[in-house]
Protein backbone atom coordinates (compact mmCIF):
# COMPACT_ATOMS: atom_id res chain seq x y z
CA UNK A 1 0.00 0.00 0.00
CA UNK A 2 1.12 4.00 -1.19
CA UNK A 3 0.66 5.79 1.91
CA UNK A 4 1.16 9.87 1.19
CA UNK A 5 4.42 10.26 3.96
CA UNK A 6 4.46 12.10 6.87
CA UNK A 7 7.24 14.76 7.75
CA UNK A 8 9.76 14.02 10.22
CA UNK A 9 7.75 15.88 12.65
CA UNK A 10 5.00 13.12 12.27
CA UNK A 11 2.93 15.86 10.67
CA UNK A 12 1.38 15.23 7.49
CA UNK A 13 1.28 18.98 5.95
CA UNK A 14 1.84 22.52 6.98
CA UNK A 15 0.18 25.45 7.08
CA UNK A 16 -1.83 26.73 4.95
CA UNK A 17 -2.96 23.85 3.53
CA UNK A 18 -5.68 25.03 0.87
CA UNK A 19 -8.66 22.28 0.18
CA UNK A 20 -10.69 22.51 -2.87
CA UNK A 21 -13.98 20.22 -3.30
CA UNK A 22 -16.02 20.02 -6.76
CA UNK A 23 -19.26 18.39 -7.73
CA UNK A 24 -20.79 17.87 -10.47
CA UNK A 25 -24.63 18.72 -11.05
CA UNK A 26 -26.16 18.54 -14.34
CA UNK A 27 -28.56 21.58 -15.03
CA UNK A 28 -31.25 21.61 -17.49
CA UNK A 29 -32.61 25.74 -17.70
CA UNK A 30 -35.89 25.81 -18.49
CA UNK A 31 -37.41 28.87 -20.70
CA UNK A 32 -39.15 30.25 -17.83
CA UNK A 33 -35.94 30.56 -16.00
CA UNK A 34 -36.81 27.03 -13.42
CA UNK A 35 -34.46 24.44 -13.35
CA UNK A 36 -34.22 20.84 -13.36
CA UNK A 37 -31.05 19.68 -11.30
CA UNK A 38 -29.83 16.09 -11.41
CA UNK A 39 -27.00 15.40 -8.95
CA UNK A 40 -23.55 12.97 -10.55
CA UNK A 41 -21.96 11.62 -7.22
CA UNK A 42 -19.24 10.38 -9.15
CA UNK A 43 -18.21 13.06 -10.19
CA UNK A 44 -17.18 14.98 -7.03
CA UNK A 45 -13.40 15.81 -6.92
CA UNK A 46 -11.18 17.16 -3.86
CA UNK A 47 -8.09 18.78 -4.10
CA UNK A 48 -5.00 19.62 -1.85
CA UNK A 49 -2.89 21.89 -2.48
CA UNK A 50 0.15 21.09 0.37
CA UNK A 51 2.97 24.02 0.66
CA UNK A 52 6.13 22.96 2.47
CA UNK A 53 8.73 25.68 3.81
CA UNK A 54 11.52 24.99 5.60
CA UNK A 55 12.04 21.26 4.71
CA UNK A 56 14.89 19.13 5.91
CA UNK A 57 17.32 17.04 3.13
CA UNK A 58 15.85 14.19 4.10
CA UNK A 59 12.04 15.42 4.31
CA UNK A 60 12.34 15.90 0.87
CA UNK A 61 14.22 13.50 -0.45
CA UNK A 62 11.24 11.04 1.32
CA UNK A 63 9.02 13.20 -1.03
CA UNK A 64 10.90 13.18 -4.25
CA UNK A 65 11.12 9.32 -3.45
CA UNK A 66 7.30 9.04 -2.77
CA UNK A 67 7.01 11.13 -5.98
CA UNK A 68 9.50 8.84 -7.79
CA UNK A 69 7.41 5.25 -6.18
CA UNK A 70 4.11 6.35 -7.71
CA UNK A 71 5.53 7.83 -11.14
CA UNK A 72 3.50 10.93 -10.80
CA UNK A 73 -0.18 10.76 -11.27
CA UNK A 74 -0.02 7.68 -12.74
CA UNK A 75 -0.30 5.18 -9.38
CA UNK A 76 -3.09 5.99 -6.71
CA UNK A 77 -2.06 6.21 -3.38
CA UNK A 78 -3.77 6.25 0.01
CA UNK A 79 -3.57 9.83 1.25
CA UNK A 80 -4.62 10.82 4.89
CA UNK A 81 -6.86 14.31 5.32
CA UNK A 82 -4.63 16.53 7.41
CA UNK A 83 -7.66 19.08 7.86
CA UNK A 84 -9.94 16.03 8.87
CA UNK A 85 -11.12 13.86 11.59
CA UNK A 86 -9.95 10.39 10.22
CA UNK A 87 -12.45 8.93 11.86
CA UNK A 88 -16.19 7.87 10.39
CA UNK A 89 -18.95 9.41 12.10
CA UNK A 90 -17.97 10.46 14.95
CA UNK A 91 -21.14 11.50 16.52
CA UNK A 92 -22.75 8.41 15.30
CA UNK A 93 -21.17 5.58 17.89
CA UNK A 94 -24.53 3.40 16.75
CA UNK A 95 -23.53 3.05 13.09
CA UNK A 96 -21.94 -0.27 12.20
CA UNK A 97 -18.40 1.61 11.40
CA UNK A 98 -17.85 1.31 15.16
CA UNK A 99 -16.96 -1.95 16.62
CA UNK A 100 -18.72 -2.93 19.94
CA UNK A 101 -17.79 -5.30 22.02
CA UNK A 102 -21.37 -7.23 23.53
CA UNK A 103 -21.68 -5.94 26.92
CA UNK A 104 -21.14 -2.24 25.81
CA UNK A 105 -24.28 -0.26 25.95
CA UNK A 106 -23.71 3.07 23.60
CA UNK A 107 -27.38 5.67 24.56
CA UNK A 108 -26.98 8.82 21.79
CA UNK A 109 -28.37 11.97 22.89
CA UNK A 110 -26.02 13.44 25.80
CA UNK A 111 -25.51 16.95 26.21
CA UNK A 112 -22.35 17.82 25.05
CA UNK A 113 -19.76 19.80 25.90
CA UNK A 114 -20.61 22.56 23.06
CA UNK A 115 -24.73 22.43 24.36
CA UNK A 116 -25.84 19.78 21.75
CA UNK A 117 -26.79 16.41 22.17
CA UNK A 118 -24.18 14.92 20.55
CA UNK A 119 -22.90 13.05 23.41
CA UNK A 120 -23.01 9.47 23.96
CA UNK A 121 -23.76 6.99 27.41
CA UNK A 122 -21.51 4.37 26.82
CA UNK A 123 -22.29 1.28 30.04
CA UNK A 124 -20.48 -1.93 30.39
CA UNK A 125 -22.88 -4.66 32.12
CA UNK A 126 -20.08 -7.29 31.83
CA UNK A 127 -17.76 -8.66 34.10
CA UNK A 128 -14.05 -7.13 32.14
CA UNK A 129 -13.40 -4.18 30.42
CA UNK A 130 -15.08 -3.77 27.46
CA UNK A 131 -14.29 -1.64 24.10
CA UNK A 132 -15.66 0.45 21.69
CA UNK A 133 -13.53 0.71 18.13
CA UNK A 134 -12.91 1.80 14.73
CA UNK A 135 -10.43 0.55 12.70
CA UNK A 136 -8.89 2.83 9.79
CA UNK A 137 -6.86 1.55 6.51
CA UNK A 138 -4.07 3.67 7.36
CA UNK A 139 -0.80 2.69 8.01
CA UNK A 140 0.02 1.39 11.53
CA UNK A 141 3.56 2.64 11.36
CA UNK A 142 2.19 6.12 11.29
CA UNK A 143 2.13 8.74 14.04
CA UNK A 144 -1.75 9.51 15.11
CA UNK A 145 -3.14 11.62 17.84
CA UNK A 146 -6.37 10.30 19.25
CA UNK A 147 -8.52 12.27 21.40
CA UNK A 148 -12.17 12.41 22.89
CA UNK A 149 -13.69 14.34 25.20
CA UNK A 150 -14.92 11.91 28.05
CA UNK A 151 -17.04 12.58 32.09
CA UNK A 152 -18.37 10.57 34.49
CA UNK A 153 -20.80 10.92 37.09
CA UNK A 154 -19.15 8.12 38.92
CA UNK A 155 -16.08 7.24 39.94
CA UNK A 156 -14.66 5.42 36.22
CA UNK A 157 -11.36 5.25 34.21
CA UNK A 158 -11.43 4.95 30.54
CA UNK A 159 -8.63 3.52 28.59
CA UNK A 160 -7.46 4.83 24.89
CA UNK A 161 -6.13 2.63 22.34
CA UNK A 162 -4.24 4.67 19.87
CA UNK A 163 -2.79 1.10 18.03
CA UNK A 164 -0.30 -0.54 20.11
CA UNK A 165 -0.15 2.55 22.87
CA UNK A 166 -2.40 2.83 25.70
CA UNK A 167 -3.18 5.09 28.35
CA UNK A 168 -5.53 5.57 31.48
CA UNK A 169 -7.42 8.12 32.58
CA UNK A 170 -9.54 8.69 35.62
CA UNK A 171 -12.58 10.34 34.43
CA UNK A 172 -14.19 13.73 36.49
CA UNK A 173 -17.81 14.74 36.72
CA UNK A 174 -17.30 17.70 33.95
CA UNK A 175 -16.45 17.11 30.57
CA UNK A 176 -12.29 17.25 30.18
CA UNK A 177 -10.84 16.17 26.59
CA UNK A 178 -8.27 13.48 27.12
CA UNK A 179 -5.69 12.77 24.01
CA UNK A 180 -3.15 9.78 23.09
CA UNK A 181 -0.10 9.87 20.66
CA UNK A 182 1.09 6.15 19.27
CA UNK A 183 1.24 4.21 16.50
CA UNK A 184 0.31 0.75 15.62
CA UNK A 185 2.18 -2.61 14.12
CA UNK A 186 4.92 -0.81 12.04
CA UNK A 187 4.42 -3.64 9.00
CA UNK A 188 0.21 -3.46 9.35
CA UNK A 189 -2.08 -1.82 6.98
CA UNK A 190 -4.71 -0.88 9.21
CA UNK A 191 -4.75 0.46 12.42
CA UNK A 192 -7.27 0.26 15.67
CA UNK A 193 -8.31 3.08 17.73
CA UNK A 194 -10.80 2.99 20.65
CA UNK A 195 -12.33 3.34 24.29
CA UNK A 196 -11.97 0.92 26.73
CA UNK A 197 -14.51 1.03 29.50
CA UNK A 198 -13.67 -1.36 32.74
CA UNK A 199 -16.75 -3.62 34.22
CA UNK A 200 -19.64 -2.20 35.53
CA UNK A 201 -18.27 1.19 34.66
CA UNK A 202 -20.34 4.35 32.96
CA UNK A 203 -18.85 7.49 31.13
CA UNK A 204 -20.53 10.02 28.44
CA UNK A 205 -17.59 10.34 25.45
CA UNK A 206 -18.18 12.92 23.04
CA UNK A 207 -15.93 14.45 20.06
CA UNK A 208 -13.90 11.21 18.89
CA UNK A 209 -11.06 12.01 16.90
CA UNK A 210 -7.88 11.02 15.09
CA UNK A 211 -5.36 13.01 13.11
CA UNK A 212 -2.14 12.10 11.21
CA UNK A 213 0.10 14.44 13.66
CA UNK A 214 1.37 14.33 17.04
CA UNK A 215 -0.68 16.92 18.66
CA UNK A 216 -4.41 17.23 18.95
CA UNK A 217 -6.72 20.33 17.10
CA UNK A 218 -10.02 21.15 17.29
CA UNK A 219 -12.30 18.75 17.32
CA UNK A 220 -13.92 18.32 13.80
CA UNK A 221 -17.48 16.21 13.73
CA UNK A 222 -16.89 13.81 10.33
CA UNK A 223 -19.73 11.72 8.35
CA UNK A 224 -17.01 10.07 5.90
CA UNK A 225 -13.62 10.39 7.60
CA UNK A 226 -10.23 11.83 6.42
CA UNK A 227 -8.85 8.61 5.07
CA UNK A 228 -9.12 8.70 0.69
CA UNK A 229 -7.52 5.43 -0.68
CA UNK A 230 -6.80 6.01 -4.64
CA UNK A 231 -5.73 9.77 -4.66
CA UNK A 232 -3.04 10.83 -7.06
CA UNK A 233 -0.31 13.22 -7.58
CA UNK A 234 -2.16 16.27 -9.95
CA UNK A 235 1.13 17.07 -11.69
CA UNK A 236 3.95 15.05 -13.52
CA UNK A 237 6.40 17.17 -11.84
CA UNK A 238 7.84 17.45 -8.62
CA UNK A 239 9.98 20.60 -7.81
CA UNK A 240 11.26 22.55 -4.97
CA UNK A 241 13.35 25.31 -4.19
CA UNK A 242 16.41 25.28 -2.02
CA UNK A 243 16.37 28.03 0.07
CA UNK A 244 19.84 27.88 2.74
CA UNK A 245 21.43 24.79 4.04
CA UNK A 246 19.27 22.15 4.85
CA UNK A 247 16.14 24.27 3.47
CA UNK A 248 13.55 23.48 0.80
CA UNK A 249 10.40 24.43 0.18
CA UNK A 250 8.11 22.94 -2.14
CA UNK A 251 4.63 22.96 -3.40
CA UNK A 252 2.42 19.42 -3.87
CA UNK A 253 -0.96 19.00 -5.40
CA UNK A 254 -3.00 15.90 -4.84
CA UNK A 255 -6.47 15.10 -6.15
CA UNK A 256 -9.18 12.61 -5.37
CA UNK A 257 -11.53 11.46 -7.54
CA UNK A 258 -14.87 9.70 -6.57
CA UNK A 259 -14.93 7.88 -10.18
CA UNK A 260 -11.18 7.18 -10.24
CA UNK B 1 -36.91 39.45 -8.01
CA UNK B 2 -34.32 36.80 -6.83
CA UNK B 3 -31.55 37.35 -4.74
CA UNK B 4 -27.59 36.10 -4.13
CA UNK B 5 -25.75 36.46 -1.17
CA UNK B 6 -21.87 36.40 -1.36
CA UNK B 7 -20.73 35.09 1.75
CA UNK B 8 -16.93 35.48 2.59
CA UNK B 9 -15.69 33.39 5.77
CA UNK B 10 -12.70 34.13 7.73
CA UNK B 11 -10.88 33.94 10.76
CA UNK B 12 -12.62 30.49 10.98
CA UNK B 13 -11.76 27.64 13.34
CA UNK B 14 -11.45 24.17 12.48
CA UNK B 15 -14.70 22.80 13.50
CA UNK B 16 -16.93 25.77 11.57
CA UNK B 17 -14.29 24.62 8.39
CA UNK B 18 -15.90 21.29 8.77
CA UNK B 19 -18.85 22.38 9.10
CA UNK B 20 -18.93 24.57 6.08
CA UNK B 21 -17.68 21.29 4.07
CA UNK B 22 -20.19 19.28 5.40
CA UNK B 23 -22.88 21.91 4.46
CA UNK B 24 -21.29 21.48 0.93
CA UNK B 25 -21.10 18.03 0.33
CA UNK B 26 -24.56 17.06 2.22
CA UNK B 27 -26.24 19.55 -0.60
CA UNK B 28 -23.73 17.97 -3.28
CA UNK B 29 -22.62 21.43 -4.44
CA UNK B 30 -25.23 23.25 -6.63
CA UNK B 31 -27.57 20.24 -6.65
CA UNK B 32 -30.01 20.40 -3.18
CA UNK B 33 -32.21 23.76 -1.87
CA UNK B 34 -32.57 25.02 1.51
CA UNK B 35 -33.61 27.72 4.01
CA UNK B 36 -31.52 30.69 3.79
CA UNK B 37 -31.80 33.82 6.51
CA UNK B 38 -30.74 36.77 5.11
CA UNK B 39 -28.38 38.10 7.81
CA UNK B 40 -29.25 41.93 6.71
CA UNK B 41 -33.14 41.77 7.63
CA UNK B 42 -33.13 38.21 8.71
CA UNK B 43 -36.00 37.72 6.23
CA UNK B 44 -36.35 34.21 5.33
CA UNK B 45 -35.85 32.45 1.39
CA UNK B 46 -37.31 29.19 1.28
CA UNK B 47 -35.97 27.63 -1.38
CA UNK B 48 -32.14 28.55 -2.04
CA UNK B 49 -29.00 26.99 -3.38
CA UNK B 50 -25.29 26.87 -3.27
CA UNK B 51 -24.70 28.62 -6.57
CA UNK B 52 -22.01 26.57 -8.24
CA UNK B 53 -20.32 23.14 -7.48
CA UNK B 54 -17.00 24.48 -6.10
CA UNK B 55 -15.83 25.10 -2.45
CA UNK B 56 -12.49 26.57 -1.68
CA UNK B 57 -11.48 26.22 2.09
CA UNK B 58 -7.72 27.73 3.00
CA UNK B 59 -6.85 26.70 6.56
CA UNK B 60 -3.54 29.12 6.57
CA UNK B 61 -3.11 28.60 10.33
CA UNK B 62 -4.94 27.71 13.62
CA UNK B 63 -8.35 29.67 13.67
CA UNK B 64 -7.23 31.03 10.18
CA UNK B 65 -9.92 29.52 7.80
CA UNK B 66 -11.46 30.80 5.43
CA UNK B 67 -13.88 30.24 2.80
CA UNK B 68 -16.54 31.54 0.35
CA UNK B 69 -19.72 30.57 -1.14
CA UNK B 70 -22.48 32.32 -3.21
CA UNK B 71 -25.88 31.22 -2.40
CA UNK B 72 -28.66 32.01 -4.92
CA UNK B 73 -32.56 32.24 -4.41
CA UNK B 74 -34.26 29.73 -6.71
CA UNK B 75 -37.23 30.62 -9.09
CA UNK B 76 -40.23 28.88 -7.10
Amino acid sequence: MLVYPQLASGALAQFPIVKHRRQRTVVNALADSTTIKLADPDGAVIEWKLTYAALSDSEVAVLQQFFIVAEGSLNGFTFLDPAANLLSRSEQLTDSVWTKDPFLAVAAGVTDPNGSSNGSRISNSGAGPQTIAQTLSAPGGYLYCFSVYAQSSQAATVTLHCGTARIGWKLGTSWNRLSLTGSGDPVSQSIVFGVELPAGAVADIFGLQVEPQPSVSEYKASEAGGVYENANFRDDVFSFTTTGVNRHSAIVNIIHANSL
Amino acid sequence: MLHSWDILLSQMDEQEMAEIEQFFVDNQGCFANFTFTDPWDSQVYPSCSIANDGLGLTFAGELRGAARLRIVENRA
